[in-house]
């Protein structure tokens, strides 16, 4: 039985092809619309509106709130100054990915944490002999991220109480949509402009009534996860369970990342005198570097839509975004695999995030992506690029 | 600049045979003790005036006699006393079974009560001396590592097993099933006589929080024969003096080598530069550097309270949490007039004296242990330590010490702090004592009781448990203090342990000092080895 | 009128009759002798009130080894197991918690009660995965025995000491942990909520005379967990037409493959000359003469009361005479005239196809175990109840419903009176707890049939009724069990071998002993098909 999140009143009336995937219990849209094309592009020209209540939200506070949030993440967050966010990854001890999220400082002794599952006995095991308390607020607030190019406008004549057009990339405000108290982070997981809208569930349908009211003008759009996929890949952002597999869920030692393995490795921050979990492991790894590597892929693109002509077929990868692992081979040899992979629309590129052998992971290293054309396995040239693959100013300005 | 080689936290029993040893290979060693007295659990102190009392331990004969040859500790003041009544189980109305440390006279006892038991009693006393043995073995030496994948480790491994096998393969099976039995079924596959069941089986009961029909009762049977002289039971041997004068022993071992040894010194914290220990800080605010620490004090407190959950991982952390540490037992001090009235009891009461009429009481007392209250009719083992010595309490005075279990740590409803608990419990075991020992109550000049919250209070025992740690087969050898980190070794660089919370366990046994000490020491030389940066 | 075969196999109960079915398909000339007029033994369905069929005794299915079923067959024999998916823990203030297989779902309903306990039951879910996985490696070998040390013992030795290693160690930890500790305290180290715990710790006490506070417990919990249905572990299941439909197959796999199968054929005594078995004697006088006889039946039966003493060293029969069974529990069959209607959940659905565990605190529990431990069954027993009628409409007539209640704790000797007394206060005792969760209860039973463990034993020879041929606890598992040095099938008999619950790995319709017990028939006979590790 999949329960409705706090906007399902708006979103099932408008999710008209009933396509639902089940987001942590909950039913999420996967689009609104038959395809999620027209979703997709309101996040690059337009804005797009995403349920995002199904994630998990905790609370910490307490004098040792900073130093808790900063024991629990690989990121220095006691240093994350008041109204700013940080994304961050976090660890198990020995230095395994857990899981990531964005992590919110709401006041000198108060943060919000997002995880994709439930965490609160784990955060609360790292509060052990600490002065703070951790609350899992989960049901307590739902969630709608607003991402693309107009919704920092819609938003600046929504809101009142805040300055929208001043809160910079990762920065959080404090303000009311009418009578209706939220917080906004400028944050998301699009790679593009967008805001991330945190409100207590019982106003959630004012709230989404007056961003589609307002949005109406800036080409506002309702966005369900498959339009959400494609974004975050050619943003270069990691999906649990995808592109990792949690320590919590690995059944096998192998399955483990991390955060170096992850490309997070630049998320790892050690601090001396402030160990966080896994702080000591990845000390060695970073010493003695593991031979597996993050990598994001540019597949040939012409040689994909070759290798369909020549069997009469137009390209049939272009729909979807793919989690299906996807071997990579160099000189023959499996080197690693694609966790996620699309066609990006905007770039006009097939994309695709990848783990491979370090020494094939580095910039413009040559390997080959294993595609399946009528059942038939082939290899098809691709480039290591850097990630994110789309990556507008906006974002950032 | 280290101004010692090690501190040692604690100066209990433990800590004090491994500061004597580590003080021996030449190191300069500080012993640090909260208390004016150094013994820890193992102390002798006045409680009532002129009178000397051993707080908590009363039995010494677990303790390793190769440490008093190693540390000549008999030099020193220590002096064994064997009492001719190794126990003696009050059977009601006034009447007894004692097993005495003459075989003849233990079976021609026995023989009274049934004439089958008193014939397999020597085959009994010979069993457990064999299964002793064998456990000797793995209880001498550290635990295997598990983790050690090593060809070397494996083989070490292999080592304590081939060491074992030389005392019979089949003896090594039977311990295999023994162990996990419970005391109630090894005694009834034994014996036919209650009485002498429920003498037996109160050893099962130690370290325990469970009854005589829970799996492990025999292993903790076996555990106490491993004792000197341990015929059939537990071996019953006591310290003229009281047992504090053994922790004196050792600690004037430990000056004697060199160590230093400071009393009324509390240890706050442990400091670490880097996740490594480098020395303690004392609640006056004086801080001691030292190139390890080592920590007799039981693993919740050194963990949760020297270091600091927050400085130690959430996983480790777990694993501490759920030590189980819980105290069931009670102590009631006597001042009597005289001796209690029972026939010959200069010599039946010389040994343990128990209130142990069968396994039922037992179990029942246990039950009540289950469900977090005060046994309504306890078990009780009293020791009169003026019979060893009379030089303890004043001319024509005796003392006797009881045990009182269960009295568990966590009550499930009310405090200890309520007068009233502390009240009841008395009286039901003064209670139980005069309707087993009658005419006793009418001696008794002074009392004083310490309940587990007070060993708690008084002497650092975390969940009043005087063992550290359940002796539970689930908390022996590799998993003790916790799975993992079975040789003395914490995830703090240079933090060790050396209490009864560590291998082989709990008990006045010397034997996780010693067997800590032989680790540090090797762990130290590997370091020379690697290029001396332990000598920082 | 006596004929000779290659192999009697005594008792016709699920073991013995894998064990008959593997020694026929090897091309033995096979006969199975079964006491009772069906065959089954434990593992029996009967239509005791009409058109109501009660699985009489063992009524889930879950520790059967999937490669026997495959390997016999089984299916095309008429075997079907239906899941058996959720458990019902009533709560007696009206509450309860409900697990099924909607992740999400259960994970609401724990939550209710701790969220904390909410994370941790997946974790905890997986660690079990992890420790069935670790233990399975034992279900399929033949113990080493460490006393002897013969070069298949070595060879076993190492194999298991290098299965063992190689485990990550955090799970050999986790294992010792099984091992050793009770189930409730090895639950705390999870859970916090009382009635989580206390259901859980339900599987930990199942044919055991143990409490959940004690230590011992937490293996049979994991004993419980490793039941396998199409890969899945803690799959339970329900056999199509009754347990007795999981003997029904075997046997006919058996019969197919050439094996006869005799049933009112008790056997008294098995013949022995010079130190070789020759065949048996029955009841009846006759004798049926085997080169090879093996008993399916507990170790005291296999031992005390088919051989002469003197055929057997003194260390064997002592060890068996110290080999515990006391059996513990009792079985409650109603036929109800209609669905049984719980407060907490009322109506029909789903959970009526799923167990119901009458589990509410560990303290219930525990309680329930006090009353036993000294002599008597439990005023408030711990019941766990399933209701074949709604996942097998075939068990009872339409609309009616046959509930089976497997009741603990029932002592095989009580302190006071004796079960033939005492019985139907046992049974008003069921119901009645019962009846506090289920209020149409009373009004709706149409018979009951009340199994107290003398029943079981005089029914189905099962030594003071233990389900299990003997305790499993440590000192009666894997080389121990039966005793040491006779855990490998064999008996200190020539051509005598023993292939029942009472040997390795143990209780439950699992099926293993009896295939373990056959490979090493018939490697003695030189006709084993030779396998790594065996």
């Amino acid at each position: 039985m999949l329960l409705e999140t706090p906007f399902h009143r708006r979103t099932g009336a408008l999710c008209h092809h009933r396509r639902w995937r089940n987001w942590s219990g909950y039913a999420a849209a996967l689009s609104y619309e038959p395809s999620h094309e027209y979703e997709y592009y309101a996040v690059r020209s337009a804005a797009a509106l995403f349920d995002i209540s199904p994630l998990r939200k905790y609370e910490i506070t307490g004098p040792d709130a900073a130093a808790l949030v900063d024991r629990i993440v690989t990121r220095h967050a006691a240093d994350c100054p008041e109204g700013r966010v940080l994304y961050s990854p976090w660890c198990d001890e020995a230095g395994k990915l857990i899981d990531d999220g964005t992590v919110q400082r709401l006041g000198a002794d108060a943060f919000r944490i997002t995880a994709a599952d439930p965490s609160l006995r784990w955060f609360q095991d790292c509060a052990l002999g600490m002065d703070a308390r951790v609350r899992d607020v989960s049901l307590e607030l739902a969630a709608l991220a607003l991402q693309g190019p107009t919704s920092r406008d819609i938003l600046a004549g929504l809101v009142t109480g805040a300055d929208i057009a001043s809160v910079p990339y990762f920065g959080l405000a404090e303000g009311n949509v009418g009578s209706v108290p939220v917080t906004i982070t400028r944050t998301g997981y699009t790679g593009d402009l967008g805001y991330e809208i945190w409100v207590r569930p019982e106003h959630a349908l004012a709230l989404w009534d007056a961003l589609m009211e307002a949005g109406r003008g800036y080409g506002i759009a309702p966005a369900g996860l498959d339009a959400l996929d494609v974004a975050r890949i050619e943003a270069g952002l990691l999906l649990k369970e995808v592109d990792y597999v949690s320590a919590w869920t690995a059944l096998i030692e192998s399955r483990k990342s991390s955060p170096y393995e992850a490309g997070l490795g630049w998320a790892v921050q050690p601090r001396p005198g402030r160990d966080f979990v896994g702080g000591k492991a990845l000390e060695g790894e970073a010493a003695q570097p593991s031979k597996w590597a993050f990598a994001g892929l540019e597949v040939d693109w012409p040689r994909i839509e070759r290798r369909f002509a020549s069997v009469g077929l137009p390209p049939l990868v272009a729909g979807r975004a793919s989690r299906e692992p996807v071997p990579i081979f160099a000189a023959g040899t499996q080197v690693g695999f694609v966790t996620s992979s699309t066609f990006s629309p905007i770039l006009k590129k097939y994309i695709a995030l990848a783990t491979l052998q370090r020494d094939f992971a580095r910039p413009g290293d040559r390997v080959d992506f294993e595609l399946t054309v009528e059942f038939v396995r082939h290899e098809v040239p691709a480039t290591v690029v850097k990630t994110p693959f789309f990556d507008p100013a906006r974002k950032r300005n | 600049m280290s101004a010692y080689d090690a501190v040692v936290v604690g100066a209990g029993h433990n800590a004090l045979v491994a500061a004597a040893l580590l003080a021996r290979e030449g190191w300069e060693v500080l012993v640090l003790e909260r208390r004016g007295v150094v013994g820890g659990a193992a102390a002798t102190e006045e409680v009532f005036p002129g009178c000397r009392v051993n707080l908590a331990a009363q039995d010494a004969g677990l303790f390793r006699r190769e440490i008093v040859a190693d540390l000549g500790l008999e030099a020193r003041g220590l002096e064994w006393v064997h009492p001719p009544a190794v126990a003696t189980s009050l059977t009601g109305g006034g009447d007894a079974l004692t097993l005495w440390r003459n075989p003849g006279r233990t079976r021609d006892e026995i023989a009274h009560h049934g004439p089958a038991d008193a014939a397999r009693f020597p085959d009994w006393a010979d069993y457990l001396r064999s299964m002793a043995r064998v456990l000797r073995v793995a209880l001498d030496h550290a635990p295997p590592v598990l983790q050690d994948a090593s060809a070397r480790g494996r083989l070490r491994l292999l080592r304590p097993l081939l060491r074992a096998g030389r005392v019979g393969k089949r003896t090594v099976v039977e311990l295999l099933r023994v162990l996990p039995m419970s005391a109630r079924d090894l005694l009834d596959d034994w014996f036919a006589g209650e009485a002498l069941k429920g003498m037996l089986g109160t050893t099962g009961l130690l370290g325990a929080r469970q009854g005589p029909s829970a799996m492990g009762g025999a292993f903790r049977m076996v555990y106490h024969a491993t004792g000197t002289e341990a015929c059939g039971f537990r071996s019953s041997v006591f310290v003229k003096g009281g047992v504090g004068v053994l922790s004196e022993a050792l600690e004037a071992a430990a000056r004697s080598h060199g160590a230093e040894v400071r009393t009324d010194a509390e240890v706050e914290s442990i400091l670490m530069e880097d996740g490594v220990a480098t020395g303690v800080l004392l609640a006056g605010g004086e801080e001691i550097r030292a190139s390890c620490v080592v920590s007799g004090v039981d693993p919740r407190r050194t963990f949760f309270g020297l270091v600091g959950a927050p400085r130690l991982g959430p996983e480790f952390n777990r694993k501490v949490t759920n030590i189980r540490l819980s105290g069931t037992t009670a102590s009631l001090h006597l001042l009597l007039d005289g001796l209690p009235p029972l026939p010959d009891a200069a010599e039946r009461l010389s040994g343990h004296t128990l209130v142990a009429p069968d396994l039922e009481y037992l179990e029942r007392a246990g039950d009540d242990a289950k469900y977090g209250r005060c046994s309504a009719r306890p078990h009780l083992d009293m020791v009169v330590p003026t019979l060893h010595d009379p030089t303890l309490a004043p001319e024509g005075r005796h003392l006797a010490s009881i045990q009182i279990r269960y009295a568990p740590w966590r009550l499930r409803s009310g405090s200890w702090e309520d007068g009233a608990i502390r009240d009841a419990l008395r009286s039901s075991a003064l209670d139980v004592l005069e309707e087993f020992l009658p005419g006793l109550r009418a001696r008794i000049v002074d009392h004083r009781l310490l309940t587990p919250v007070d060993f708690e209070t008084e002497l650092g025992l975390t969940g009043g448990d005087e063992y550290h740690g359940q002796m539970g087969l689930d908390q022996l050898l590799f998993m003790r203090p916790v799975p993992g980190w079975g040789r003395y070794r914490t995830p703090v660089e240079r933090l060790f342990l050396c209490g009864s919370g560590t291998h082989p366990g709990g008990g006045v046994t010397g034997g996780a000092g010693r067997l800590a000490a032989r680790e540090i020491l090797r762990d130290r030389k590997l370091g020379a080895r690697l290029g001396g940066r332990d000598q920082t | 009128m006596a004929r000779s075969y290659d192999a009697i196999v005594i008792g016709g109960g699920h073991n013995g009759l894998v064990h008959a079915a593997y020694l026929a398909r090897a091309g033995l000339d096979v006969c199975v002798l079964e006491a009772r007029p069906m065959v089954g033994g434990a593992t029996v369905t009967e239509e005791i009130f009409p058109g109501f069929r009660y699985s009489v005794f063992s009524y889930v299915v879950s520790l059967m080894r999937p490669e026997i079923i495959r390997e016999l067959d089984l299916p095309r024999h008429g075997l079907t197991i239906l899941p058996l998916e959720s458990t019902l823990t009533p709560l007696p203030d009206g509450d309860r918690l409900y697990r099924d297989g909607d992740h999400y779902r259960s994970w609401r309903e724990i939550a209710r009660f701790s969220v904390r306990d909410a994370e941790a039951y997946d974790d905890y879910g997986r660690s079990l995965f992890f420790m069935a996985r670790a233990v399975k490696y034992l279900l399929d070998i033949v113990p080493p025995d460490p006393a002897r040390l013969g070069p298949r013992d070595i060879s076993g030795l190492i194999g298991l000491a290098r299965h063992f290693l190689g485990l990550d160690p955090e799970q050999l930890h986790l294992l010792v942990k099984l091992m050793t500790m009770s189930a409730a305290d090895f639950l705390d180290e999870w859970f916090e909520t009382d009635v989580l715990k206390a259901t859980l710790s339900a599987s930990g006490i199942i044919g055991t005379f143990l409490g959940p506070r004690s230590p011992g417990t937490a293996y049979v919990l994991l004993h419980h967990y490793m039941g396998e249905i199409d890969g899945h572990f803690r799959a339970w299941g329900f056999a199509r037409g009754g347990t007795g439909a999981v003997a029904e197959a075997i046997a006919s796999a058996a019969r197919e493959a050439g094996a006869e199968i005799r049933t009112d054929a008790p056997v008294a005594r098995v013949l022995v000359r010079n130190g070789r078995v020759t065949g048996v004697a029955l009841a009846s006088g006759d004798e049926v003469y085997g080169k090879v006889v093996s008993s399916s039946l507990d170790p005291r039966r296999t031992f005390l009361d088919l051989v002469e003493e003197h055929e057997l060293p003194g260390e064997l029969l002592r060890a068996v005479r110290a080999f515990r069974f006391r059996g513990s529990s009792g079985k409650v069959n109603l036929a109800l005239d209609a669905a049984p209607d719980f407060s907490c959940m009322p109506g029909h659905g789903p959970h009526l196809r799923g167990a119901v565990s009458i589990s509410p605190s560990l303290d219930y529990l525990e309680r329930a175990y006090d009353d036993a431990k000294y002599g008597d069954f439990s005023k408030e027993p711990y019941i766990d109840v399933v209701i074949p009628s709604a996942i097998d409409p075939g068990m009872a007539p339409p609309g009616k419903h046959v509930m089976s209640c497997f009741v603990q704790y029932a002592p095989y000797e009580l302190r006071e009176g004796n079960w033939d007394d005492r019985r139907e206060a046992f049974g008003d005792t069921v119901v009645d707890t019962l009846a506090r969760y289920i209020p149409n209860l009373k009004d709706i039973i149409l018979h009951r049939q009340v199994l107290t463990p003398l029943d079981i034993e005089r029914t189905t020879g099962l030594s003071q009724g233990n389900i299990f041929q003997g305790e499993l606890s440590p000192s009666q598992l894997f080389f121990l069990r039966p005793a040491a040095g006779y855990a490998k099938y064999r008996t200190p008999v020539r051509g005598y071998y023993q292939c029942g619950s009472g040997t390795h790995p143990g209780g439950g319709i699992m099926g293993a002993p009896g295939k373990l017990a056959a490979g090493t028939v018939l490697a003695d006979l030189g006709r084993g098909r030779r396998r790594r590790g065996r």
